[in-house]
């Protein structure tokens, strides 16, 4: 009579070790990501990241951003078209496209070129094309750039 | 035992009614930053390592155009280290100097030369393609 209680107690007990083995890991587990995520917000470096690929594409300040990266090389921005392309499949990666037109000096774009590597927000250039100036009226940059967000 | 056994049952339905009730909202949202983060580093690390400097094709240009060749037009493509030039000239003679100086670069991968065209006034306007590995 009591091999049968105890063979069923030992099928409950072994469901039950099972059991807190898989609860133990779900535990560990978030307890990890917990961890990672304490350790994430510590870091400066999240917020370089963040200023550098922003979680959203913020668009006016893009344009803001590249208006005030102009201004601070001696160039004139003079027409900025943006568009974005979606995500690959797999990716969050938003790549949001511009062409820019650039009033001023070869010197000047130098530093735009500069500056541009050095702002906080990712930013590279696909093409740069110009002609030469006529008259002394400085040149005419015409520059495609592609910036990210999330 | 029957105690026992009693105790256990209940242990177990209680273990399995928090595993069925999955993550809770606070653990999906630190997953899904945990993992948005993740990625994230990932993506930038990409782009970063991949960044271009156009600069240095600049100074180049600076550094190797002839003195009497004048370019008239650039257009540069850093990701890709193409650079398609138009420019222009008093003669063929300097011309083959200019690319005489190219040719001698270590930097340029590929050297193309077409479009030559007398002018009427007695310059030489030309493309040249090049490919750089700066």
């Amino acid at each position: 009579m009591a091999l049968p209680r105890f063979q069923a107690f030992s099928v409950i007990q072994k469901e039950l070790d099972v059991k807190r083995a898989e609860l133990a890991s779900k535990e560990s587990y978030f307890a990890h990501i917990k961890d990672v995520q304490g350790r994430i917000n510590a870091q400066a470096l999240v917020a370089k990241i963040d200023a550098a690929i922003p979680n959203d594409a913020q668009l006016p300040a893009f344009h803001e951003f590249m208006q005030s990266i102009a201004a601070e090389s001696g160039l004139s921005l003079r027409s900025i078209t943006t568009s974005q392309t979606l995500p690959a499949q797999g990716t969050r990666l938003l790549r949001i496209g511009a062409s820019l037109q650039l009033g001023g000096s070869y010197e000047g774009l130098k530093v735009f070129l500069s500056n541009l590597l050095r702002a906080s927000r990712m930013t590279d250039i696909d093409s740069i094309s110009f002609s030469s100036s006529q008259l002394g009226t400085g040149f005419v940059f015409n520059v495609r750039t592609v910036s990210y967000s999330y | 035992m029957l105690q026992l056994q009693g105790g256990a049952q209940k242990e177990l339905e209680r273990i399995q009614g928090v595993l069925a009730q999955g993550k809770t909202l606070q653990e999906a949202r630190q997953e899904q930053s945990v993992f948005r983060y993740r990625d994230k580093f990932n993506d930038f690390a990409e782009i970063a390592a991949a960044r271009s400097d156009a600069r240095p094709v600049f100074d180049f240009l600076e550094a190797y155009t002839h003195p009497r060749v004048v370019f008239t037009t650039v257009n540069l493509e850093p990701k890709l280290r193409k650079l398609k030039l138009a420019g222009s000239t008093q003669d063929f003679r300097t011309l083959q100097e200019q690319m005489v100086i190219f040719q001698n670069r270590e930097e340029l991968i590929g050297l193309t030369l077409s479009s030559i065209v007398l002018g009427e006034k007695g310059q030489v306007g030309f493309q040249l393609e090049m490919g750089f590995q700066l």
